[in-house]
């Protein structure tokens, strides 16, 4: 039996303005349990619930009804933060403080020791990539340092849920494959994480379990392969041969045969960020590489 | 010989700083006013928790402890007490005495603080004002309880940091050490007070500055430290101190260039003017930083990374308080450094220096008037400003403005050249033009208590009597005697009496004697032998201090127990005819007469006193700045409590509001009490206008009239409460005290920082409950 380090039982959140009358149910009924060591995604359009579960969570906003735990500890209950890391959806920091100072002030609400919490911010600087940057004030950064250093803080108490708000938002697809590869890296180390975002694509590569709120109601939840798999169609993938009209008579032939309906032949394509990180890549290691037109490329 | 010149004082005391004395008074009306409120917000609180869904995240943000439940009740039992005595009228209420009264257009209402109080009414509302507050106070003394612990526990500092408790233990030995060098010194050097006393404070701030260096207190306090540090670089980044700079611009070009002057004003302008600038700037920039801190952070959702941190709530709030109150500290500091060594370097007129760049220490007494037909309340004549009372000029009057001293410091008896500096400022009132250039005579007699007078018999008679007439008559004699003897020492030309009945006018000689000469030798052993010395006439004029000098030895009277040849005294008997201990309350009595006729000399308690010692302008310059610092420290605490509600605007609006109207308690509580102007309170006066009548109109006693009294009565009752929410700001005010050149005393200061903390803390409870309440990502 995994252990729950999230677990909610009918969260609802209900906004009422100030003589008390109800505004929007943001949340209703939310039963939601995601487990140590995994990668739970929320998923929603604008506006269904997702972030009001975090804050929820995090103790920001009190429940209409129901109840949140987290390390089995109430929500509202701010010791259990010793043990999350959180990262909003806008990277919320004081942007007069410097990438130092900023990680100090976080360390500092954790009650981190001095001596830990420097090495611990040295090395965080190091690892989201802004040691040449540590010494300017954030209100000079860009979307994406603020980001990084963002996760950078989230992550100065080394702790064992972490909650992600739109990870990637703002960030270029290399950040993105960065963002993605150090998430995964995580729970390699088995931290539990919790992130809702907008980019499908990314809480398909990254998410072991998603659950689909609309509304203010959850619609779905599951493993990703199950719930992204279509059992109803077939994919055989082949290589070393070319795509020939008899080869696909053939093919039609035995898919027919046994009952089936070929709807299309083709090559398999690779997704845009594969191929924007592989020609980076490739500029990378020559730097005089540029673009051709296809006529020139031929004349070469 | 000292300088004889006049030493000025014109400060004006409306009202008497606090003093220890008084804070038995303090506390007992503080647990009844800010207990009801205590009381009420305990109620709400118990009603909505009670009420609230018991799931466990709403259990785990809204506690109600047994103890709690328990104080509550305790309270409540208290308060149904207080409402039994007051229905059935056992126990009177000093809150009473408040309640509507009438309209005294002579009398000057000057502020008297709370007394204690040990009857039934207001002991049930203290001690259901004590359980109110500690019930709704325990979840917040509990968080700061939680806090210390926290900062005592070795994981926060540096390994191998000395333990707090330690650190404390040992500043608090080296406070004892530091307090009994300075009683050593003092016992040792007595008239080094002023400077054993800047050096003992300096002493304990030091001591306790490395006291949190030893034990990294900074890094102790965790998040409480985080915030406050937060505070102090958002300030300094955001550039705001070169705004101050701007703002203070002013105060580098004197005040004296723009305005017209008297010499011996320059230096109360240029104090007004540098105080005044401080003030205003500093005030209004900490109310800024302070109202907008919090709400931006919530606006910015800079505090959803805060609050996701294990941080309690309030913690923010403590940071912010402590970090701006470190801020408003240092440029306080700052400013005050610089605008004392601008007075220093500055070239001030000699007239001013004189007057007013002192710190004189003064011994106050109580005023009284009385006549030939006993105890009188002294005229009014009519000024608007109604501070001062006046008595009758006449040679023959037999009126007297008599201030009684007691508890005098055994220093005056050693006083240097043995006088002792008695200063006054009166004004004239006057019914004739008098004489051009020409003041108003005054006589003044100063009596120890072994020394009574008593006023004239006869109607006509001005001269009030010696209690014993034989003892007068062997006055005379010895001041004859000892005055005939004196002149024997003088070389024979410059000798003036032929015999000693040739010295027709003793008490006139001596009144003219100076500090040095034969004559002031005489007139000392008298005042220590008779405890009497008189001042025979003294020219005094409008508004113009003025000093006579008292011979040392009439202190030494009121206290001698045996006389000069060792025989014991008689002591003093009180009025139920029981001895009472030597020196009695009043030790030492001043009788003012005027003596011009047709004028009337107006005079008030803080007019006339002893003058103990004097100390320097500089460190009476910074000890004025604590007032200022108490201020900025209750703006700031009102700032932040309101922010934690309100968005930054209104906070700053309702924060200054509250301030603001500081300034002004006592007078909307003597206007709801009925005390600042005639006609009663609002409903009386509204029936009196419908009805057409004048203020002054004589009540009908109708049924109408008395549910108007009554209605004003509850409203002056609710007036009052309200008045309680706002700062005492004027206890804080040492402004004139410096302006005119008298010392600020320890004990005010202290008593400053008392009642700061005592007004503080039911704010902060406020303010601990409303951001714990707060959804702030709502």
């Amino acid at each position: 039996m995994p252990e729950n380090v999230v677990e909610t039982r009918n969260l609802t959140k209900v906004y009422r303005d100030f003589w008390g009358r109800k505004k929007k149910t943001a949340l209703n009924a939310l039963d939601l349990t995601i487990h140590k060591g995994e990668i739970f995604g929320l998923l929603g359009p604008n506006g269904s619930g997702k972030t009001t579960t975090i804050k929820l969570l995090l103790g920001l906003l009190f429940p209409s009804s129901g109840e949140g735990f987290v390390f089995g500890e109430p929500a509202a209950k701010v010791e259990k933060n010793e043990r999350i890391g959180y990262l909003p959806e806008e990277s919320y920091l004081y942007r007069f403080l410097n990438a130092e100072e900023t990680l100090d002030f976080y360390g500092r609400l954790f009650d981190i020791p001095p001596e830990v919490r420097r090495s611990r911010a040295a090395e965080l600087i190091d690892v989201v990539g802004l040691n040449a940057d540590k010494k300017r004030i954030l209100r000079e950064y860009s979307k994406g340092m603020r980001q990084r250093i963002g996760l950078a803080q989230a992550l100065i108490n080394d702790p064992d849920l972490i909650i992600l708000d739109e990870p990637t938002s703002g960030l270029d697809p290399l950040g993105t494959r960065w963002m993605k590869d150090l998430i995964l890296d995580l729970k390699k180390k088995g931290k539990t994480i919790l992130m809702c975002s907008h980019r499908l694509d990314d809480v398909q590569d990254v998410c072991d379990r998603i659950a689909i709120l609309y509304n203010g109601d959850m619609q779905e939840q599951g493993a990703v392969e199950k719930l992204v798999e279509d059992q109803k169609r077939l994919q055989i993938q082949a290589s070393g041969l070319e795509l020939t009209d008899a080869v696909k008579a053939e093919l039609s032939a035995v898919i027919e045969r046994h009952g089936g309906k070929v709807e299309a032949f083709g090559h398999p394509t690779t997704t845009l960020e594969d191929l924007f990180l592989r020609i980076i890549e490739e500029s990378k290691a020559r730097p005089g590489r540029r673009y051709l037109p296809p006529a020139e490329t031929a004349a070469k | 010989m000292p300088d004889l010149t006049p030493l000025f004082g014109l400060l004006i005391v409306d009202r008497d700083p606090f003093t220890f004395a008084d804070l038995p008074g303090l506390v007992q009306a503080w647990l009844m006013d800010a207990g009801g409120y205590a009381f009420l917000g305990l109620l709400v609180y118990l009603l909505y928790a009670l009420r609230a869904p018991a799931d466990s995240s709403t259990k785990a943000r809204i506690r109600v402890s047994a103890f709690m439940l328990a104080a509550a009740a305790t309270a409540m039992i208290c308060y149904a007490v207080y409402l039994f005595l007051l229905l059935n009228n056992i126990g009177v209420d000093q809150l009473a005495l408040l309640k509507l009264q009438a309209f005294d257009p002579t009398g000057y209402n000057k502020y008297t603080p709370p007394a204690v109080s040990w009857s039934g009414q207001p002991l049930a509302l203290s001690l259901g004002g004590l359980f109110a507050l500690v019930g709704i106070g325990a979840p917040f003394f509990a968080a700061m309880a939680h806090l210390v612990r926290r900062m005592a526990s070795t994981g926060r500092a540096p390994t191998g940091t000395p333990s707090l408790g330690g650190t404390f233990a040992l500043l608090l030995g080296l406070w004892v050490v530091i307090s009994v060098a300075a009683w050593g010194v003092l016992r040792v050097l007595p008239t080094a007070r002023e400077w054993v006393g800047v050096g003992a404070v300096l002493a304990y701030v030091l001591t306790a500055a490395w006291a949190a260096y030893r034990c990294r207190l900074w890094d102790r306090m965790g998040a409480v430290f985080a915030v406050a540090k937060l505070s102090v670089l958002d300030v300094i980044r955001s550039r705001v101190f070169l705004a101050l700079l701007v703002l203070l611009l002013p105060a580098l070009f004197p005040i004296t260039w723009f305005l017209p002057f008297k010499a011996e004003d320059e230096l109360r302008l240029t104090v007004g003017m540098t105080t005044g600038l401080t003030q205003v700037v500093l005030l209004l920039m900490a109310a800024a930083l302070a109202s907008f801190a919090i709400p931006n952070d919530v606006k910015n959702q800079n505090i959803y990374t805060v609050l996701t941190k294990p941080v309690q709530p309030f913690d923010v709030v403590l940071g912010r308080f402590i970090g701006y109150t470190a801020l408003a500290t240092v440029a306080l500091g700052m400013m005050t450094a610089g605008s004392w060594l601008l007075i220093e370097a500055s070239t001030i007129s000699p007239k001013a220096m004189e007057e007013t760049f002192k710190a004189r220490v003064p011994i106050r007494g109580k005023l009284r008037y009385e006549s030939r037909t006993g105890e009188i309340v002294g005229t009014d004549v009519g000024r608007e400003f109604n501070y001062r009372k006046y008595i009758a000029g006449h040679p023959s009057s037999s009126q007297r403005a008599i201030w009684s001293f007691g508890g005098l410091p055994s220093s005056l008896q050693r006083a240097t050249d043995a006088a002792v500096p008695v200063e006054f400022t009166f004004d004239i009132y006057r019914l004739t033009k008098g004489v051009e250039n020409r003041g108003v005579d005054v006589n003044i007699r100063v009596v120890s208590w072994r020394c009574p007078q008593k006023p004239p018999a006869l109607k006509g008679e001005g001269a009030w009597q010696w209690g014993d007439p034989a003892q007068a008559a062997r006055y005379d004699d010895r001041a004859k005697e000892l005055l005939f003897a004196a002149d024997q020492e003088r070389e024979p030309k410059e000798r003036r009496f032929a015999s000693k009945q040739a010295i027709a006018n003793p008490k006139a000689l001596l009144s003219r004697a100076r500090p040095g000469s034969p004559e002031w030798e005489v007139a000392n052993k008298l005042a220590a032998e008779f405890g009497f010395y008189e001042i025979v006439s003294r020219e005094v004029f409008d508004y113009h201090p003025t000093t006579v000098l008292v011979p040392a030895g009439l202190f030494a009277n009121a206290v001698a127990t045996v006389d000069a040849d060792g025989q014991p005294l008689p002591g003093p008997i009180g009025p139920d005819g029981k001895p009472l201990p030597v020196p009695p309350p009043q030790q030492v009595l001043v009788y003012v007469k005027c003596e011009t006729s047709s004028q009337m000399l107006g005079m008030a308690e803080g007019d006339l006193y002893l003058l103990e010692a004097e100390q320097s302008f500089g460190q009476n310059y910074f000890k004025s700045a604590v007032g200022l610092w108490c201020r900025l420290v209750i703006l700031i605490g009102l700032s932040v409590v309101c922010s934690t509600y309100l968005v930054g605007v209104v906070s700053f609006l309702a924060a200054g509001f509250l301030f603001v109207a500081g300034y002004f308690g006592q007078y909307i509580t003597e206007l709801a009490m009925g005390k600042s102007t005639t006609g009663g309170g609002p409903v009386k006066a509204f029936s009196q206008l419908a009805q057409a009548k004048l203020p002054t109109a004589p009540d009908e006693g109708t049924a109408g009239v008395q549910a108007a009294a009554l209605a004003d009565n509850v409203f002056a009752w609710l007036i009052r409460r309200v008045v309680n929410l706002f700062p005492d700001v004027s206890a804080y005010d040492w402004t004139p005290y410096l302006a005119e050149g008298f010392n600020v005393s320890f004990e005010n200061l202290a008593m400053n920082l008392i009642v700061t903390a005592g007004y503080l803390l039911p704010w902060l409870i406020l303010g601990f409950y409303l951001i714990r309440s707060r959804e702030v990502a709502a």
